[in-house]
């Protein structure tokens, strides 16, 4: 249970910082697209008889990769090749997992995931992955600000958007594929998505909304992992739907807050 | 001519087959207020882009003097999201990053300026509100203040004066007026008339390939 919280703090501090800048840049479905491409690089590393998890990795960052080059390729289509490049990770992943004999065991370790099951040596992996991550965006904020307001801008101020727009994608995949075996395919969207949706309804300010964010979900995690050990729910689930939850409260305190003012100036 | 000149030589560039500039030549001397004017379709844009280095002309050359501080605020601007996280005054602050290193923090000098600019382009009353819940207009001045904010010697602006009214867009010419000479500035506009008094120089496009200078 100590690993699991670990773990679960590791990916409740990164996970929102990407989600701000995803939400930002409009692109909030590309993490969902990363975990379906994730489980096709499992199933690939099953079949060639590799290790899963570091195929996994190799196939996330190319597919990430890959998104951000048809998104400059087909700019008006950038949805279309999301949507695309869904099917054909869940496609392949379905495919090959079928002919491979380990096949049915793994899809559901990598489709649910479990937190609980972490060891040690994946918490060192995932915490020296994480804080160059964490590094790499401590370096990049201010770039990634200025390109996701505009990119003429960018380019204009001396920023390599090219190189920008392709380590940030890299960056992702890596991350969505080291969650992925922890909190599973079908959730890790939402866990990098709703904190960052929460925080960005609760504060106006940049330099606020990573921190509101990182806060809302180290606060889900804790209570996820804590009633998924009471009740006996899958802790995946529990966090996305303590995150859910969140979001709901933060969508009635607003409505409330406006329908307040609006008496108040009547 | 001066170190800071800056213009296009011969320039033609098109979209796919169509040639939409043809043997365009300009140039601008350093500290002037020139205005690219012309009918829609008279590719100003293009001309503009060319001139920032960010198309590459079929044929001829920029002139562009190396590592000349440029600041740009492109055309729709205004369409910045509503949720977009920062307020207008963080946005005006942010300008200053560009000539910061990423451990550097914003200074008090960079802090005073932004307020010296808030007022200038007359957005105190905006300043704590989400700029994506500003006005076109609104929006216009905070992206022209934030490209004040890191000390350019050029700054190039795409149809500023979008979603202002007549007034706003005189006061908005005078203001950038009394930024020169100190700042080179090109601006586009479709008001010709308006801005007249302001500048230095026109370059009139007229549409597919002629310009003539002024």
């Amino acid at each position: 249970m100590q690993r699991a919280f670990a773990a679960g703090m590791l990916i409740a501090l990164i996970a929102p910082i990407i989600g701000v800048f995803l939400i930002m840049r409009k692109q909030s479905l590309i993490a969902d697209t990363l975990s379906h491409i994730a489980l096709a690089g499992v199933a690939i590393g099953l079949v060639i008889g590799s290790q899963p998890e570091w195929m996994s990795i190799f196939i996330v960052i190319l597919g990430a990769i890959l998104i951000e080059f048809l998104r400059v390729r087909f700019k008006s289509y950038s949805d279309v090749s999301i949507a695309i490049l869904m099917a054909a990770g869940l496609s392949i992943a379905l495919c090959l997992m079928s002919i491979s004999p380990r096949g049915s065991k793994t899809m559901d370790q990598y489709l649910f995931g479990s937190i609980i099951t972490v060891t040690g040596h994946q918490i060192a992996v995932f915490l020296a992955i994480a804080i160059g991550i964490f590094i790499y965006f401590m370096i990049t904020k201010r770039s990634l600000y200025t390109m996701i307001f505009n990119e003429d801008v960018a380019k204009v101020s001396g920023i390599s958007t090219k190189f920008l727009s392709f380590s940030f994608s890299a960056v992702i995949g890596l991350f969505i594929s080291m969650m992925i075996p922890m909190i599973g395919m079908l959730l890790v969207s939402a866990i990098i998505i709703l904190p960052a949706a929460i925080a960005i309804q609760l504060t106006t300010r940049f330099r606020y909304v990573f921190i509101i964010a990182s806060l809302v979900s180290i606060l889900c995690t804790f209570w996820g992992l804590v009633s998924s050990y009471k009740i006996g729910t899958p802790p995946g689930a529990s966090i996305a739907l303590c995150m859910v939850m969140g979001i709901l409260l933060t969508l009635i305190y607003k409505k409330s807050k406006e329908i307040l003012f609006k008496r108040i100036g009547e | 001519m001066t170190v800071s000149t800056i213009g296009l030589n011969n320039v033609t560039f098109g979209y796919l087959k169509n040639i939409v500039i043809e043997n365009l030549s300009f140039t601008i001397e350093q500290g002037q207020f020139a205005a690219i004017t012309g009918e829609n379709g008279a590719a100003k844009t293009t001309a503009m882009r060319l001139l920032l280095g960010l198309l590459k002309p079929w044929k001829g050359s920029r002139l562009w003097p190396k590592n000349l501080n440029t600041s740009y605020v492109p055309q729709q601007i205004a369409s910045i999201e509503q949720d977009f996280p920062s307020t207008v005054f963080e946005f005006i602050v942010s300008g200053s990053w560009k000539s910061k290193k990423w451990y550097e923090r914003v200074s008090k000098a960079d802090i005073e300026k932004a307020e010296a600019l808030v007022n200038k382009f007359d957005l105190q009353n905006v300043v704590h509100l989400p700029i994506g819940k500003l006005s076109g207009g609104q929006k216009q001045k905070a992206c022209v203040a934030r490209a004040f904010m890191s000390n350019p010697e050029i700054l190039l602006l795409d149809e500023p004066t979008a979603g202002m009214d007549e007034k706003m867009r005189n006061i908005f010419y005078e203001t950038l007026k009394s930024m020169c000479p100190k700042v080179t500035i090109v601006i586009i506009t479709h008001h010709i008339n308006e801005v007249k008094p302001y500048i230095d120089q026109i370059i009139h496009l007229e549409r597919r390939q002629e310009s003539c200078l002024n």
